[in-house]
């Protein structure tokens, strides 16, 4: 009941910023602010940002063209515009994927207790083992490079951070007598996970998913980066710090230093409003 | 203490050999055919008695675990199989790169620990605006990934200054450190927010202590203080960080040797994935696994050895 209250009570929004402070509304408000330019960006941006117009290249700034033009002549500030989606939506999987199934597994191990708790603690373990960037390269390796091999990659990766947290707060809130008062009373497990211990350790785990949001964002950027995720043309962020480092030397860095202003921005703002977060369950995440 | 010392190791290296294993497999069942790549696209004009030479030349029709059971026991002889797309050993392939990606990760590591402690202990003794300045900045740094930070660095010290070179390995020993300087202030910079943070808070709490309170109110020099009684107490939670960083910059320096045109073993990963050159794959893959979880071990080990409430808490 508390949830459905969180989510859309006015008192609750009134908290949430005053737990942000200033430096964390000014996040908030540039991370709207991205949301919006990502769904609107058909209307916002100025140009095509697939255009390409060789005798245009390298184009400094302009009216018509305000951050100047890339290699191919294409418009940057359209193409940073443009970027904006895989840049909220990549993550945004990442998350998605890996806190659900980081969810299932915790749960499953902090309801079960006993042998299931001890192969699936194992099983995190042993996943541990495998760094996002190198698994994101085996998959690359094994299967295909693109959008949505990395996202599993990178999800798969981040599983096993968030699964370990949410398995020892599980475990520390089925420990609690009402659990057990629920247990007696006929509530069978999964009902009482689903509508008791997860919300209990909510809080925790959605400021856990805000935080891994900005690793996602770096990480994602990176594979694309190197060449094995996002692929050209399509305008993504890490894409165009590639393409703009090989013309770095020449003194052309306008596309490589906007794009990469603009992951460090959305970093920035994603880790302070995790972290403003994280201070009021007291704990390190 | 011994018993769990022996319960850790006995995890490492079950995890060592499921991830080998996992590994294997993955390139075992991968879509993409190595023998299309063996035969350098010549597969269709070849004939069935060149297939099957080459196929019986590298195992390829053998059973998964079969063909595990020579890997893995070519990994402990020294035999790490031959790349098929450069046609040479991969334990001298590998011996060739390896000392530029750890001087690398040696470099970042050093300079990391260093400017972080530096500002780290700057910040809690500087006055209010220093400190604000320093949580700015350490708050960005952080989020800068390592190859926007490259290409930064790139354009404002080689291209505008000329003090470094933008790209390349170098050769002899003090050129190549040269070259490796910028490549690990990008590889190091996360590391040394995270170590500036943690650095700071810990002396926060080290100075509103009891016994440094007393020490400056009996007028002991501040530089004593700071160095016998803070810093030292801080160094726990310092050395674990810095500890499970040095672990991370293991995977991270993939993507730098890549911004850097480095060759290390980073770029050759990078190289044989996309070549589907499954042998230097696997040979590398198992060194960054292995080198990750062997620097998570000893930071666990060290972790237990310098804190006696962990050492007791344990099993």
């Amino acid at each position: 009941m508390q949830t459905a209250e969180a989510i859309t009570g006015p008192g609750r929004l009134a908290r949430i910023l005053e737990q942000l402070g200033v430096a964390g509304t000014l996040a908030l408000l540039l991370m709207a602010g991205v949301c919006l330019v990502a769904i609107f960006a058909p209307w916002i941006a100025p140009h095509d940002p697939l255009e390409v117009d060789i005798a245009n290249a390298f184009g400094p700034p302009s009216a018509t063209n305000l951050l100047g033009t890339d290699t191919l002549g294409r418009d940057i500030l359209s193409r940073l515009i443009w970027g904006s989606r895989t840049a909220l939506l990549g993550p945004l999987a990442i998350v998605a994927l890996s806190g659900s199934l980081a969810a299932v597994i915790a749960l499953t191990a902090a309801w079960k207790r006993g042998w299931v708790d001890m192969v699936i603690s194992r099983i995190i373990d042993i996943q541990f083992a495998f760094p996002a960037i190198l698994l994101a390269l085996l998959v690359a390796a094994a299967f295909s490079s693109g959008f949505w091999p990395a996202v599993v990659a990178l999800a798969l990766a981040s599983v096993p951070h968030k699964a370990r947290l949410l398995r020892s707060e599980a475990l520390r809130e089925r420990a609690q007598p009402y659990i057990e008062a629920l247990e007696v009373q006929g509530m069978s497990g999964p009902s009482i996970t689903v509508r008791h211990l997860f919300p209990a350790v909510w809080p925790l785990f959605s400021t856990q998913l805000i935080l891994s949001f900005g690793y996602a964002t770096i990480e994602l950027a990176a594979i694309s980066f190197i060449g094995l995720g996002i692929q050209a043309p399509t305008p993504d962020w890490g894409l165009m710090v590639a393409q703009g480092q090989a013309t770095l030397i020449q003194g052309e860095f306008r596309e490589a230093l906007s794009a990469g202003i603009c992951i460090v921005a959305v970093v920035t703002a994603v880790t302070i409003i995790g972290d403003r977060l994280s201070h009021n369950h007291g704990r390190s995440i | 203490m011994t018993r769990a010392i022996a319960f850790r190791t006995l995890s490492v290296a079950s995890t060592l050999l499921v991830s080998s294993f996992i590994i294997f497999a993955a390139m075992h069942y991968s879509p993409g055919s190595s023998l299309a790549f063996i035969l350098g696209g010549g597969e269709n004009t070849a004939t069935p008695e060149q297939i099957a030479l080459v196929e019986a030349q590298f195992g390829l029709k053998d059973p998964l675990l079969l063909r595990y059971w020579h890997w893995i026991s070519g990994v402990f002889t020294g035999d790490w199989g031959r790349s098929y797309a450069l046609r040479e050993d991969v334990w001298r392939l590998l011996g060739s790169r390896l000392p530029t990606t750890l001087g690398l990760i040696g470099l970042a590591c050093t300079l990391s620990i260093a400017f972080g402690v530096a500002v780290g202990v700057l910040a809690s003794i500087a006055g209010r605006a220093a400190g604000i300045a320093i949580t700015i900045v350490t708050t960005i740094g952080f989020a800068t990934p390592g190859f926007v930070a490259a290409i930064i660095l790139v354009s404002i010290f080689a291209v505008k200054l000329g003090w470094f070179p933008a790209l390349g390995s170098g050769d002899g020993f003090a050129n190549s450190l040269w070259h490796l300087v910028l490549p690990s202030i990008a590889l190091g910079l996360t590391t040394s927010c995270v170590i500036a943070r943690i650095t700071r808070v810990a002396m926060a709490a080290e100075l509103g202590r009891e016994h440094v309170q007393t020490a400056i109110i009996r007028g002991v020099p501040k530089h004593l203080i700071l160095w016998r009684h803070v810093l030292r107490n801080a160094l726990i939670p310092i050395v674990t960080v810095s500890g499970i960083s040095a672990a991370t910059m293991v995977a991270g320096t993939v993507v730098i040797e890549f911004a850097f045109g480095l060759h290390g073993i980073g770029t050759l990963l990078i190289q044989a994935v996309q070549q589907k050159d499954v042998p230097v794959v696997q040979a590398i893959s198992i060194v960054l696994v292995g080198a990750y979880v062997l620097v998570n071990f000893v930071v666990d080990l060290l972790y237990l050895l310098i804190d006696p409430r962990v050492r007791l808490a344990n099993r």
